[in-house]
C-alpha cells in the first residue's frame, strides 16, 4: 500500500523542508502517483510566476512629531505614566512654546490696539472694546449735563407711569425747552451712531415719548395707550376664551367618541354572548331531540309485556 | 547585536526618533502587503498609516527585539482583515462583482497561444489573488511577497506550522485554477525581453 503524504508535506517538498528520509518517500510516492507529481509540478511552476508581481511604489512615510532622544528614557524611567505618554505621539507643544505663544499674541493685541484706539471698558458685567477715535465721540461739559438731566426727566416720566412732575416742567421756559429739543436731538444722533447696528434698529423703533408733548397730550396718549393695552388684553383673554373652548370641545368630542367606542364593544360583546347562548340552546335542543328519538326508538323496540 | 535590533530595542524604550527610522524601513513593506492583500492602492495606505500609528501606541507591547517583524505583521494583517470584512459588509461597487475573464478572456479565449507580457500578468495575478479565500491569500502573500518564514506566518496568524502549509497548498490549487479558468497555460505565458 503506497504512502500518501499530507498537504503541509506536498508545500514543505516545494520549499525543500523536508529531510532527507521524508524527501526521498514523497519523490518515492510521486514516481507512483503521476496525478501528484504533475501537481507538484504545476505547484513550482506557478510558484516561479509570482515573483512577476512587483512591489508598487509606496507613498512616502508620514513624519511623527516626536519628543528629542535625550529627554524621553529618564521620563520613561521614572513613572508609568511617563511611559505611556511617550507612547503617545505628541501632537501637543511644549509649556514654554505655549507660553511664547501668549506672549506673542498679547504683544500682537497691544500693537492692533494701538494702532486702531482700542478702548476696553467693564462696568457692570458688561465688557465692551471700541476702536478708533473715541474723544470725537465724547460729549463736552455743558452737553453731558443736559443729557443727564434728560435722562434724569425721562426716568421720572416712566416712573410716575401718568404724567409728567409739574414742577420739573415748570422750571423750564419755553427757550429753554426749544434749545433742549435741540440738543436731544443732536445728542440722540450721537449716541445713535455710538449704539451697535442691532441697538439702534431697536432703538429707532423704540415707543417714544416726545418731550415736547404738553401734560394733557401726554395724559390724552398715556390714555389711548391704555386703552390699546385694555383692548390687547381684552383680545388675549378672548383668544385664551376660544382657545380653551376650543380645547373643551375637543376633549368632549373625544370622551364621546370613546363612549361611543365602548358602546360598540360592549353592544357586540353581548351580540356575541347572545349568539353563542343561542347556539348552545340550539345545540342542546338538539341533543334533547336526538336523546328523545333514541328513547321512543328503544321504548319501541321493546316487546311489549 | 544587529543595527535593526538595536533600533527597534531603542523604540522599545520611546525613542522616537529610533521609531522614525523603523517606520522609514518598513514603510514600503508593510505598504505593499496590504496592496497585495487588498489590491486597493488608497486602502493600503491608510492601512500602512494605522498599523505604524498601532505600531507606535503599543510599542511598550512588543517583548522581544526579534518579534518585531512578525508583530508589525499581526497589526498590519488585522488591519487588512478587518478593512475586508467592513468592505464586505458594505460593498461599494457592482464592478467588484464582474467576472475578471473581462480583462483576459477576449485576447486569450480564442488563442491561448497568445503571449501574455508582464504587466498583463501582474494585473491577471493581482486579480486572481483577490479571488482566494482570505487565509489561503494571506498565507501567499507573506510567504511569496514578504518573505516570512512558515513558523513567523504561524505566529502571525495564532495557528500551526502545518496549518499554514496546508493553507499555502490550497491557496495555490486555486490560484491555478483561477488562472486556467482564464485560459491562462503554462504555453501561453511568455514575457517581454
Amino acid at each position: 500500500m503506497k504512502h500518501k503524504p499530507e498537504k503541509h508535506q506536498f508545500i514543505s517538498y516545494l520549499y525543500g523542508e523536508l529531510s532527507e528520509e521524508e524527501k526521498v518517500r514523497f519523490e518515492a510516492y510521486l514516481r507512483q502517483d503521476p496525478q501528484s507529481a504533475k501537481e507538484v509540478g504545476e505547484m513550482a511552476q506557478l510558484l516561479g510566476q509570482l515573483d512577476q508581481w512587483p512591489d508598487v511604489e509606496a507613498p512616502e512615510p508620514p513624519v511623527l512629531i516626536i519628543p528629542p532622544v535625550a529627554e524621553a528614557p529618564e521620563v520613561a524611567a521614572t513613572t508609568e505614566v511617563g511611559a505611556k505618554e511617550l507612547q503617545k505621539p505628541h501632537w501637543v507643544m511644549r509649556l514654554s512654546q505655549g507660553v511664547a505663544l501668549i506672549a506673542a499674541s498679547l504683544a500682537l493685541l497691544l500693537v492692533v490696539g494701538y494702532l486702531t484706539r482700542m478702548e476696553m471698558e467693564y462696568q457692570a458685567g458688561d465688557f465692551r472694546l471700541r476702536f478708533g477715535d473715541q474723544s470725537s465721540s465724547a460729549l463736552p461739559d455743558g452737553q453731558q449735563a443736559i443729557l443727564t438731566e434728560l435722562q434724569a426727566l425721562r426716568k421720572e416720566v416712566k416712573q410716575s407711569g401718568r404724567m409728567v412732575n409739574p414742577e420739573t416742567v415748570s422750571r423750564l421756559t419755553g427757550q429753554e425747552i426749544q434749545e433742549l429739543k435741540m440738543t436731544l436731538a443732536r445728542l440722540e444722533k450721537q449716541m445713535e451712531s455710538r449704539m451697535p447696528t442691532s441697538e439702534r434698529v431697536k432703538y429707532r423703533h423704540r415707543p417714544v415719548v416726545r418731550q415736547s408733548l404738553n401734560e394733557d397730550q401726554f395724559n390724552q396718549l398715556v390714555n389711548q395707550i391704555s386703552r390699546e393695552n385694555f383692548r390687547l388684553v381684552e383680545q388675549a383673554f378672548e383668544a385664551a376664551n376660544e382657545e380653551q373652548q376650543a380645547q373643551l370641545y375637543q376633549a368632549l368630542n373625544q370622551f364621546a367618541r370613546h363612549l361611543d367606542q365602548i358602546r360598540a364593544e360592549d353592544t357586540q360583546m353581548v351580540m356575541a354572548s347572545l349568539e353563542e347562548l343561542d347556539q348552545k340552546a340550539e345545540r342542546k335542543f338538539q341533543e334533547t331531540d336526538q336523546a328523545l328519538d333514541v328513547l321512543i326508538q328503544s321504548v319501541q323496540s321493546q316487546p311489549q309485556q | 547585536m544587529t543595527e535593526e535590533r538595536q533600533i527597534i530595542e531603542n523604540a522599545m524604550q520611546g525613542d522616537g526618533q529610533a521609531f522614525n527610522l523603523l517606520m522609514r524601513n518598513w514603510y514600503k513593506r508593510i505598504f505593499n502587503f496590504a496592496f497585495r492583500y487588498l489590491n486597493q492602492y488608497d486602502e493600503a495606505s491608510d492601512i500602512t498609516q494605522q498599523t505604524f500609528i498601532r505600531a507606535y501606541q503599543s510599542m511598550h507591547s512588543l517583548k522581544e527585539a526579534d518579534n518585531f517583524r512578525a508583530w508589525l505583521y499581526i497589526i498590519a494583517s488585522n488591519l487588512c482583515r478587518q478593512h475586508s470584512r467592513r468592505a464586505s459588509r458594505h460593498p461599494t461597487s457592482g464592478l467588484d462583482d464582474q467576472d475578471p475573464g473581462h480583462i483576459a478572456a477576449e485576447p486569450h479565449a480564442d488563442s491561448p497561444e497568445t503571449p501574455i507580457f508582464r504587466q498583463e500578468w501582474k494585473e491577471l495575478l493581482q486579480e486572481a489573488m483577490t479571488r482566494l479565500p482570505e487565509e489561503q491569500r494571506i498565507v501567499l502573500i507573506m510567504k511569496e511577497y514578504e518573505g516570512l518564514k512558515f513558523h513567523e506566518i504561524a505566529t502571525v496568524l495564532g495557528q500551526s506550522e502545518n496549518t499554514v502549509k496546508s493553507r499555502m497548498y490550497y491557496g495555490l490549487k486555486a490560484l491555478k485554477k483561477i488562472l486556467t479558468k482564464w485560459n491562462i497555460d503554462r504555453e501561453a505565458i511568455t514575457y517581454e525581453a
